[in-house]
C-alpha cells in the first residue's frame, strides 16, 4: 500500500514499525516511506495530522503507550478533525517489566478510550492485530490507536476464517467457549486474553466451566445488537473483567456479583513474570479468584 | 490594499464586539501582513478549495479566527456575510476557533497554540513526498508553498521546538512561517516570561530567518518574495507588529488580546481609517472590487487553468 507512511519517535528497534523494502525519508530525499521523527512524540502527532490533511497519505506513528501523554494535544486534534491517523502504542502494560513505573502505562488505555472519535483497539494475538490494522485502514473518519504488548503472545486463532475476522470486527466475541454451561464469563483484552484462557483450563480441570470473551474494542461491542451482546456476555452469571490497567472501564459490564481484575498502583520495576505473580495476572491467580467467587 | 487591511480590522472588531467574546487584538495586528499575503502571494481558487496544488494557509494562532473568516469571505470562499455576523453562535460555522471541515478554506483546526506549526510542517513534508512521487524534471504537478501565521504563544509552546527542529533537519523549504511578534500575551508584556532570541533559536534549527516591519506593506511584500525564492531551508519571517493596531487607546495593550474592544474604541478606529463609524460589518465597494480582481488573477493559475493546459 504505497500511500502508507510512518515511523516512530526513535524507537524503531523496540516498536518494530519499519516498512520493509521501503527507503527512509531524509533531507533532500523524500521518495521513501519510512519516517524518523526523532525523540519528538508531540511533533510526530502534529506531523501526522498535517500529512493526513494534505490528502495523499495515511500516516502512522509508533511509540510506547506511556508516551501517548506527550502527544495527547495532537491526538485530540486528530479526533476532533476526524483525520485518518494511526497511532501505534506498544509496551502497553506493566509487563514491559524492568523499566518500571515511569514507563508502565496504567491509566492510558482508559484515558484514550474516553476520547470521542478515537478508536482504541487492544488485540490479543497476531490474528487480532492483523484485523485491527484492517479496521484502522478502513476507518477514514477518525484516528485509530493500536494498543500492543511488548512481550510475545501465543497465537490464539488456530483457524483464520472469515467468521473469525467478522468476530473481531464486532469489538468483542467468544474466543474460548465453555464446555457445557458456563458458570462465569471472563472478559479480557490484549495480553490478558491468553492468561484468561489459561485460567479457563485450570478451572476446567477442577470442574468449573467458564467462557472467555476477547474484547479488543468495548465501544464497538456496545454498538452491536442487544441480542448479540447478550449472546456473548451471558446474563445472570457473574462477569469477571481482566485488564492490566485502571479498571473503571469495566464497571459497565461487571455487575455486583462480578469482579474486575486490574491495576490500582503505578506498577513496579521487575521482570514481567514476577510482576504477573505479584499483581495477580497469572492463569492460576485468576482461577483461584474465580473459584473463591464460586464458593461464596 | 490599505482599505483591505482596514476592512479586515473593522470586520474582525465588529465580529468580536457583537459576539461579546473573542480575540480582536491579533487580527488588527497582523491584518497588513495577511492582506499582502492573500492579495499578492497566496495561490488558491475559492471555487476549488480542494485543489491539490493550492498554497496552504494555516492560522496557527487560531484565536485570530475573525481575521481568517473575513479573509475567506472577502476572497470569494463560500462564507456568507451572515456567517461573519454570527461569529461564535450555535447555528453558525464561524466558531471561536477555526474548525476543519466546517467551512471551505480552513485547512486544519487550530486554537491549541503551536499545533498549527506542527501541522504545517507535516503538510510541507507531505508535499515534498508528493513531489518526489509525481513531479518530473520538466513537469512540476505539485509545486506550492505552506504558509502559517503564528504568534508569541505558538513560539513559546514546546511543540514549536520539536516540529521546527525536525523541519529544519529535513530542509522543508516549501514552508514559510509568519510570526506575529507583538510582545504581548494575556498577562502583559512578553518581558515577564520570554527572553529567548527567537531568530537565533530558529537559525540554530537550520531555518532561514528574516525580520520585517509588519505594518509596512512594501517591506512585507519584499520579504515574503525573498522568502519564497530562498531554497534549502524552511523560512521564518519575524514581523514586528502592534497588537490592536489602529485603535486609539488599546494598541500595544494586553487587554486587547482576548476581550472585545468596546464600541467607542471601534468607532474611533473606523474614523481613523476613513470608514463610516456608524456602520457595522461594512465592506467598501472598492475592497470588493479589489478582491474580485485578485481572485480572477489567481484563477488564471488555478485548477481549471492547469487542467486546460494539460488537455492542450
Amino acid at each position: 500500500m504505497p500511500f502508507i507512511t510512518g515511523g516512530s519517535a526513535d524507537l524503531e528497534p523496540s516498536v518494530k514499525c519499519h516498512i520493509k523494502k521501503a527507503e527512509s525519508i531524509k533531507p533532500n530525499d523524500f521518495a521513501g516511506r519510512n519516517q524518523h521523527f526523532g525523540i519528538r512524540e508531540h511533533a510526530m502527532g502534529a506531523y501526522m495530522n498535517g500529512m493526513a490533511l494534505y490528502g495523499l497519505f495515511i500516516p502512522y506513528g509508533a511509540t510506547f503507550l506511556v508516551f501517548s501523554d506527550y502527544m495527547r494535544g495532537a491526538i485530540r486534534l486528530s479526533a476532533l478533525m476526524g483525520t485518518q491517523v494511526i497511532y501505534v502504542f506498544t509496551h502497553d502494560s506493566i509487563f514491559l517489566g524492568e523499566d518500571g513505573p515511569t514507563h508502565q502505562p496504567i491509566e492510558h488505555i482508559g484515558s484514550l478510550r474516553i476520547m470521542p472519535n478515537l478508536t482504541v483497539i487492544r488485540p490479543a494475538d497476531a490474528f487480532e492485530t492483523a484485523v485491527a490494522w484492517e479496521m484502522a485502514l478502513k476507518n477514514k473518519t477518525g484516528p485509530t490507536a493500536l494498543i500492543l504488548s511488548r512481550h510475545n503472545l501465543p497465537q490464539l486463532h488456530k483457524e483464520k476464517t472469515m467468521e473469525a475476522i467478522e468476530a473481531v470486527r464486532k469489538g468483542g466475541y467468544i474466543i474460548s467457549k465453555e464446555e457445557k454451561a458456563a458458570k462465569f464469563v471472563l472478559i479480557a483484552t490484549g495480553s490478558e486474553v491468553s492468561t484468561a484462557i489459561e485460567a479457563q483450563e485450570i478451572l476446567k480441570s477442577e470442574g468449573i466451566d467458564v467462557r472467555v470473551v476477547s474484547m479488543p474494542v468495548p465501544e464497538i461491542f456496545e454498538k452491536q445488537s442487544e441480542e448479540y451482546q447478550k449472546s456473548v456476555i451471558l446474563e445472570n452469571i457473574p462477569i469477571i473483567a481482566i485488564e492490566a490497567t485502571r479498571t473503571r472501564d469495566w464497571d459497565r459490564f461487571v455487575k455486583d456479583d462480578g469482579l474486575v481484575i486490574g491495576m490500582k498502583s503505578f506498577g513496579h520495576s521487575a521482570p514481567a513474570k514476577v510482576l504477573a505473580e505479584k499483581f495477580g495476572f497469572t492463569g492460576k491467580s485468576i482461577a483461584e479468584k474465580v473459584k473463591k467467587m464460586g464458593e461464596n | 490594499m490599505d482599505l483591505l487591511s482596514s476592512t479586515l480590522r473593522t470586520l474582525s472588531a465588529d465580529m468580536v464586539q457583537k459576539a461579546k467574546s473573542g480575540h480582536p487584538g491579533m487580527p488588527l495586528g497582523i491584518a497588513d501582513v495577511a492582506s499582502v499575503l492573500w492579495s499578492d502571494h497566496l495561490s488558491f481558487d475559492p471555487e476549488e478549495p480542494n485543489w491539490l496544488n493550492r498554497d496552504r494557509f494555516i492560522l496557527s494562532a487560531g484565536h485570530a479566527s475573525p481575521l481568517l473568516y473575513s479573509l475567506l469571505h472577502l476572497f470569494g470562499y463560500k462564507v456568507s456575510l451572515e456567517e461573519i455576523q454570527n461569529y461564535g453562535q450555535f447555528d453558525y460555522k464561524t466558531a471561536g476557533h477555526p474548525e476543519y471541515g466546517s467551512l471551505p478554506g480552513i485547512e486544519c483546526t487550530t486554537g491549541p497554540l503551536g499545533q498549527g506549526i506542527g501541522m504545517a510542517c507535516g503538510m510541507a513534508l507531505a508535499e515534498k513526498m508528493a513531489q518526489a512521487r509525481f513531479n518530473t524534471e520538466d513537469i512540476k504537478i505539485i509545486d506550492h508553498n505552506i504558509f502559517a501565521i503564528c504568534g508569541d504563544g505558538c513560539i513559546m509552546e514546546g511543540i514549536s521546538a520539536e516540529a521546527s527542529s525536525l523541519a529544519g533537519h529535513l530542509k522543508l523549504d516549501n514552508l514559510i512561517l509568519l510570526y506575529d511578534s507583538n510582545n504581548i500575551t494575556i498577562e502583559g508584556s512578553t518581558d515577564i516570561t520570554f527572553s529567548d532570541d527567537t531568530a537565533k533559536r530558529y537559525e540554530s534549527y537550520g531555518w532561514k530567518v528574516y525580520t520585517a516591519d509588519g505594518h509596512n506593506k512594501e517591506e512585507i511584500k519584499k520579504v515574503i518574495e525573498e522568502a519564497i525564492s530562498y531554497k534549502g531551508a524552511p523560512k521564518l519571517i519575524i514581523f514586528k507588529t502592534h497588537i490592536a493596531y489602529g485603535t486609539p487607546t488599546k494598541q500595544d495593550s494586553a487587554s486587547s488580546h482576548g476581550v472585545p474592544l468596546g464600541e467607542d474604541e471601534i468607532k474611533e478606529m473606523k474614523k481613523k481609517f476613513g470608514l463610516p463609524e456608524d456602520k457595522n460589518f461594512y465592506i467598501p465597494e472598492e475592497v470588493s472590487k479589489f478582491c474580485a480582481e485578485k481572485i480572477e488573477a489567481k484563477k488564471k493559475i488555478g485548477l481549471k487553468n492547469t487542467l486546460k493546459k494539460q488537455k492542450n
